[in-house]
């Protein structure tokens, strides 16, 4: 009984203390301010791409849309009775693909829907299917299938990569029928490979794997951590390496030898990146998608944050100026069913969609402070022309 | 499809019964008993379990590490425990009906299951425990464990020693002779960076498999250095509190001196760590004796 006091009133103060952030990354005491957060969010307001993210206002997931700043959000999807999450919006900005969790107790399921950035005209891809991501010309959308028929949030409970045409609707199974465990999947630009966290699967313990789209080479890309997002060039990936720090690495997946070199060049066959400053932090590291094979190296952390602040799905701006992420307070209660913040579809009391310089490290702002599980946000490219 | 009618266990009961001690006792049980002298259960999901008889013991260790002292006489009242380590096989045949993922790097159906956190091994003892039609031990919504529900649980530390120990006193189960254990275990000097399938190894006198070695296994306790100093006679069951749980038997990355059997360790629970990758770290269940 002690214990389980002891733990609830750690989670209201983690959480009351979290929501009391406010606007413009006003840091907690043992965190450093983010520097220029004023001047930054003066830069977002001309900033012409917009950003989608999931919350929970009332008791139920939406898909919101804002601007870069966090101005003028817009409930997409308006559907009291399904919980839509994990938007992924199309490489034009024309769609967003994303996954609805459906029903109730046992018949609740997780199925991919695709729909036009205004939230109008959904159409489903897939039952029971997770992790989606756009093809580089937003013809296809791949995805994970769930492992099990009974629903779970677990996030490595995938089991096999299958492919979906928008055009006639049809859709098949990658080659390598093996593949299973992933998650946070990701089409390199040039359509050759698939980026993604695998977690207990095909031999791996857990890491980020280069996954050939056309064949069924494997690449270990040696960076700790998970959840990556290539750039949109293709030669970059962000990721999270820990719970704390999101980071910038050069990645090359061109190559025939699959490698990690250092900042300085040299080449480190199984390099580790190492945090660069002590303690947890969330880096974003650049992917070379390069001839030597796929490889990564670290090029800078961008956002460290400490105990009991998280950082987590750190995303790239079109024109890779920019990063957006989320960040809220650890989850300290203890129970089983693994229900942790940082998935699609679990609360997240006091997280924040936030927007950070890719350039700088620790120059970022929260663009909602309302803290209601606003996460999982990706940009979404808005032509020029168009309107705010 | 496995009935899950409760009760109806297969008692097999071996060809002498085993002395049991009661709480007054004074000494540790002297003479080992025989693997095949103990009791075993044969359990719906497939598993073998030992009667581990109730006595007495010395926990701790006057020679060890400073969190293994003082050495403190200890009551355990009778339980059931696992034979093996939990395997793959039975982890992925019980995960199925509760969406639980197989959490292992090595994979293989009669390796044991690793890369598990606490709140996932104590999830399976629930999930285990309504596949057999019996009460669940543990609060999944803050993982408070009731001793009295005659489902699935961690062992608790003291109990995970009094059964490695199997009425020894010396380093490990079979002597205090580091070198007899590759015989009994598989540690970082034979196990070739990688767990092996359960039961290959010599079982330690009560007939328990891999106590020593292959995967390191998750009590129910939490960790405290200093608890030795304090613990309860009889059936101690962990401080209230703290941020890591007990690991216990030592791993194929361990050393041999992390496989004595009562060597301590404290151990992140993984409450809030989805992407945990210890892929020497598993467990096994023990339940309450009925009968």
């Amino acid at each position: 009984m002690s214990r389980s006091l002891t733990v609830l009133a750690s989670a209201v103060l983690v959480t009351a203390g979290a929501v009391l952030l406010g606007h413009l990354g006003e840091a907690r005491s043992d965190e450093k301010a983010a520097e220029g957060s004023r001047e930054l969010l003066a830069e977002l307001k001309s900033y012409p791409h917009k950003i989608v993210y999931e919350t929970n206002r009332d008791g139920n997931w939406e898909l919101y849309l804002c601007n870069a700043d966090g101005s003028n959000p817009i409930n997409l999807t308006r559907t009291p009775d399904v919980d839509e999450l994990y938007p992924k919006p199309s490489p034009d900005g024309t769609k967003i693909c994303f996954v609805a969790d459906e029903g109730k107790g046992e018949a609740k399921i997780r199925n991919i829907y695709y729909m036009n950035s205004d939230g109008s005209g959904r159409i489903k891809v897939a039952e029971n299917g997770r992790e989606p991501c756009w093809s580089p010309d937003g013809t296809k959308i791949a995805y994970m299938k769930g492992e099990f028929e009974k629903f779970t949030y677990s996030d490595f409970a995938t089991k096999g990569l299958f492919i979906y045409d928008l055009k006639t609707g049809q859709t098949r199974q990658h080659v390598n029928d093996k593949l299973h465990h992933l998650y946070t999947l990701n089409w390199s630009p040039d359509g050759n490979w698939f980026v993604a966290t695998v977690h207990a699967g095909m031999g791996f313990s857990h890491g980020i794997l280069a996954i050939e789209a056309n064949g069924d080479k494997v690449v270990d890309l040696k960076l700790k951590g998970c959840r990556p997002n290539i750039s949109p060039d293709g030669k970059k990936v962000c990721w999270g390496h820990g719970d704390y720090c999101a980071g910038v690495a050069q990645l090359d997946l061109e190559g025939p030898t699959p490698r990690a070199l250092s900042e300085l060049g040299a080449t480190a066959v199984g390099l580790t990146v190492t945090p660069l400053a002590q303690g947890p932090f969330l880096t974003a590291s650049t992917l070379l998608l390069g001839k030597s094979g796929p490889r990564a190296i670290l090029l800078q952390d961008v956002v460290e944050s400490k105990d009991p602040i998280e950082t987590y799905h750190v995303t790239w701006s079109p024109d890779m100026k920019y990063l957006t992420f989320t960040r809220g307070p650890k989850f300290q209660g203890r129970n089983l069913r693994g229900l942790l913040p940082e998935f699609p579809g679990v609360e997240a009391p006091g997280w924040n969609v936030c927007v950070a310089d890719a350039t700088q490290k620790n120059r970022w702002v929260a663009i909602t402070t309302d803290g209601k599980s606003c996460k999982q946000p990706s940009w979404v490219v808005v032509k020029q022309g168009a309107s705010r | 499809m496995m009935s899950r009618e409760p009760g109806r266990l297969a008692i097999l009961v071996g060809l002498f019964l085993v002395p049991l001690a009661g709480p007054g006792c004074q000494r540790a049980n002297p003479v080992p008993a025989a693997a095949s002298t103990l009791p075993t259960v044969s359990t719906k999901s497939g598993l073998e379990m030992v009667l581990i008889p109730a006595g007495s013991f010395e926990m701790g260790s006057k020679h060890g590490r400073e969190d293994e002292r003082p050495v403190h006489k200890v009551w355990i009242d009778a339980f059931l425990m696992d034979r093996q380590e939990m395997t793959q096989a039975i982890y992925e045949k019980i995960g199925q009906t509760e969406a639980l993922p197989n959490p292992s790097h090595f994979k293989g159906p009669d390796l044991p299951v690793e890369q598990v956190t606490w709140p996932q091994a104590a999830r399976f003892c629930n999930a285990r425990s309504r596949f057999e039609g019996l009460t669940p031990c543990y609060n999944e919504d803050n993982g408070e464990c009731n001793f009295d529900a005659n489902g699935y649980r961690l062992p608790t530390e003291a109990e995970w020693e009094y059964a490695c120990r199997a009425g020894t006193d010396t380093d490990y189960s079979f002597g205090s002779e580091a070198r007899q254990l590759g015989d009994y275990a598989w540690f970082v000097d034979n196990a070739a960076k990688k767990t092996h399938p359960v039961g290959q190894k010599k079982p330690n006198p009560w007939g328990l498999f891999d106590m020593h070695g292959n995967v390191a296994e998750w009590c129910n306790d939490v960790y405290d250095k200093g608890y030795y100093q304090s613990s309860a006679e009889k059936n101690p069951r962990g401080p209230a509190d703290g941020k890591e749980y007990v690991l216990r038997g030592g791993s194929w990355k361990s050393a041999a001196e992390a496989l004595r059997s009562c060597y301590r360790l404290g151990e992140s629970p993984g409450f809030s760590d989805a992407c945990l990758a210890r892929d020497a770290i598993g467990f096994r269940c023990v339940r309450k004796n009925e009968n």
